[in-house]
């Protein structure tokens, strides 16, 4: 909360009492609506009343960190020896690329529950070679799997973990592109996308998505709201999608061009040449702009000329609030499509100002079908973590943030 | 040939100064800068980190600070390791990565030179045929392949050698014997062809004509001449290796530099593509140096005055 140390996701904790203002230095940091009441208390005081702000904390932006230390040190406060915590484990040392070693922390407040004494983290650039060192029995935990080796991997039965994550791939539609401002072009855009192909030949393990908001989210209830054409068969959803296009005047031989620009990968091309043949059936004929994520990414910051861009969103906290915001009109960072409707930004605000959690939910629910319908963005399908866990690992929880902290875990005693 | 030696190490200094400006330049012509991703900063936020990198200035401004700097030995700060300079992070990769390459080059050197000379003395026999198979099966097959296979055979199947990581000598075998495969066939072709060239000159005729015995003759004639081509090729291929293979990194996991060439390029550490270049850079220039100089060593006819 300080506009020198421009913190990354300082954006997250402005829920709180003038935290933007303190962030963007127009108040001075002691404005910031945090106060300590006594030595072991404090109070922080909200700018709305944010239901999700409990979950928020659990975001490592909620972490403490230790004042003196960090004034002391400056930047070199996170060195093995240097660093002071309040967590489970203290880091021991830390070699770049190889290596992470933590130790238990005696003063941790639960420490005779912390079962495992010695942590290693070891960064793997090729998730195949981790795979690899799992087989050989180097490491007990891979916490990210190649793909391609999903159904391989199945032999090892209860350790190969398949399970959805909180994130969304997505395809954006510039809504203030000329061709792509008709909300009946955009759901039919929508409606010839295969997911299920998708899914099982591109992306092994995911899970074809019918809406914005994973699955498994907190404090939605009720899940998302059903989009009526994902009840019905990819043949006659390709119809239907036909005949508004030839409402249009656009058919397969009367095609339209459409730029769709993605970041490089080999999936992400694999999808963009899937979809683009999926579009050449309602007569859009797609061109590609590729470039490397940081190019991708700037572009669209830059509010560059685009008409369908490729995106992905990870939640930060798991409430459906973290998902449906993307597409708030004011959040010109994260808002690809520029999607404008002041119908929803006031739902969204409802929203936000809702303590009862069944209440809102159902306030989220009707914002999110207002975008399904109004499609600004294509959601293609939820991420899924994938992990491989040794038989010897005990305790391990699978969930939609794909969070196990080690505390928790332990070993298994033989016998 | 000292004066020589000094000479050259004159003009390594113009031109390496003229790579650094090069890519100082071409870099930021590609478009986005280190602090784009998925997860875009607020406007505000990536000005003041701009500001704080010394990034908002003229770009021509920003160029001096950076010569001012590497003068004095320091790279600038790394936009992705924060709590690191260019230089630490180099520092911590670099041996790992010699270590690796100079394994691999001296182990390509003399298998490459013996397997090259017994298959040039045997020509057209059975050794020469095996030996030929063997360097054309090694250059065509890439490491990425041969990697794996021989993880799959010596840590998953046999359990006799560690699959991945740094540190001890049993963790080295199989990334040096993947680094040198290709480059031991490399070796083995060009030393086949120059020693048969070699041995039919007339300097070796003649020196059969004598009645030297065939080892000396091979061994001390023809060895000279015939290390020549292999030699212009390490010179490029030692600064290669030395600066770590990225493929060899990611199969085996290891904290080599060979990396770098590749992420920071992608996350536009301007500052790592910076380091990265130099050492490459330094390391052509230096082992090309050493190469000519010592092909006054092995050919009388090169003199250096």
């Amino acid at each position: 909360m300080n506009p020198l140390t421009a913190a990354k996701y300082a954006t997250l904790l402005y829920p709180i009492k003038n935290a933007e203002k303190v962030n963007i230095g127009e108040l001075d940091l002691l404005e910031l609506g945090i106060r300590a009441l006594d030595d072991k208390t404090f109070i922080i005081e909200l700018e709305q009343a944010t239901p999700y702000f409990l979950e928020q904390l659990t975001h490592q932006t909620g972490k403490p960190l230790h004042q003196k230390s960090v004034e002391a040190l400056g930047d070199q406060f996170v060195k093995p020896g240097n660093l002071v915590t309040n967590g489970a484990y203290v880091l021991q040392s830390y070699t770049l690329n190889s290596r992470i070693v933590m130790t238990k922390n005696d003063y941790f407040y639960d420490a005779e529950n912390v079962a495992i004494e010695e942590l290693h983290y070891i960064p793997f650039e090729d998730r195949s070679t981790c795979v690899r060192a799992w087989e050989a029995g180097e490491v007990h935990i891979c916490s990210d799997l190649p793909a391609q080796d999903l159904e391989r991997l199945k032999i090892y039965k209860d350790s190969l973990r398949i399970v959805p994550y909180l994130g969304t791939y997505y395809y954006a539609l510039n809504t203030t592109d000329e061709f792509l401002s008709d909300p009946e072009i955009r759901r039919a855009m929508s409606m010839v996308i295969d997911r299920e192909f998708l899914s099982e030949e591109i992306w092994p393990g995911m899970i074809p998505a019918q809406s914005l908001v994973p699955l498994g989210i907190n404090n939605y209830p009720l899940g998302s709201p059903n989009t009526d054409y994902f009840n019905m068969s990819m043949l006659d959803r390709e119809d239907e999608a036909i005949a508004i296009m030839a409402r249009k005047g656009i058919s397969k031989d009367r095609p339209v061009t459409v730029e769709l620009m993605y970041n490089s990968g080999e999936n992400h091309k694999n999808t963009a040449t899937a979809i683009a043949d999926m579009w050449s059936e309602i007569g859009i004929k797609i061109t590609y702009k590729i470039r490397d994520a940081a190019a991708h990414y700037a572009y669209l910051r830059d509010l560059g000329e685009v008409q369908v861009a490729r995106a992905g969103w990870i939640g930060d906290y798991s409430d459906p609030y973290n998902f449906l915001f993307l597409l708030e009109s004011d959040n010109t960072g994260f808002n690809y499509a520029r999607y404008n409707n002041p119908e929803y930004d006031a739902l969204m605000d409802r929203a936000s100002n809702e303590l009862d959690l069944n209440k809102r939910a159902e306030i989220l629910q009707k914002a999110e079908k207002t975008i399904m319908k109004a499609t600004p963005f294509l959601p293609i399908f939820y991420y899924s973590s994938f992990t491989l866990v040794s038989p010897e690992i005990e305790n391990w929880k699978s969930n939609v943030m794909n969070k196990n902290p080690t505390r928790f875990l332990s070993f298994r005693t033989s016998g | 040939m000292l004066n020589y030696a000094f000479k050259r190490i004159l003009t390594i200094i113009p031109t390496l100064f003229a790579i650094v400006t090069l890519t100082f330049f071409l870099m930021r012509i590609a478009p986005g800068g280190p602090f784009d991703e998925e997860r875009p900063l607020a406007p505000a936020v990536l000005e003041n980190i701009q500001a704080s990198y010394g990034l908002d200035k003229p770009l021509i401004e920003q160029y001096f600070i950076y010569i001012g700097n590497l003068l004095q030995g320091d790279m600038g700060p790394s936009f992705v390791y924060r709590d690191k300079r260019v230089h630490e992070v180099l520092a911590e990769g670099l041996p790992i990565s010699i270590t690796l390459g100079s394994t691999a080059l001296l182990m390509a050197l003399i298998i490459g030179v013996l397997l090259g000379s017994i298959a040039a003395l045997n020509q057209n026999k059975k050794t020469d045929v095996f030996i030929v198979t063997f360097a054309t099966f090694g250059i065509t097959t890439p490491n990425y392949v041969i990697a794996p296979i021989l993880t799959l055979i010596f840590a998953l199947t046999f359990s006799i050698l560690p699959a991945t990581g740094w540190g001890s000598p049993s963790q080295m075998v199989l990334p040096v014997i993947s680094l040198a495969l290709p480059q031991i066939a490399i070796v083995t072709r060009l030393m086949r062809g120059s020693m048969l060239e070699a041995l039919k000159s007339d300097h070796i005729r003649t020196a059969r004509a004598y009645g030297l015995p065939m080892t000396h003759v091979v061994g001390k004639h023809a060895m000279r001449s015939a290390l020549l081509p292999v030699l212009s090729y390490l010179g490029p291929a030692a600064a290669a290796l030395m600066t770590g293979s990225i493929v060899i990194e990611q199969i085996f996991n290891l904290p080599g530099i060979g990396r770098y060439f590749v992420t920071s390029a992608l996350n536009r550490d301007y500052t790592m593509v910076m380091g990265t270049v130099i050492i490459v850079a330094t390391l052509v220039l230096v082992f090309n140096l050493i190469v000519d100089l010592l092909y006054t060593v092995l050919d009388p006819r090169v003199r250096y005055d």
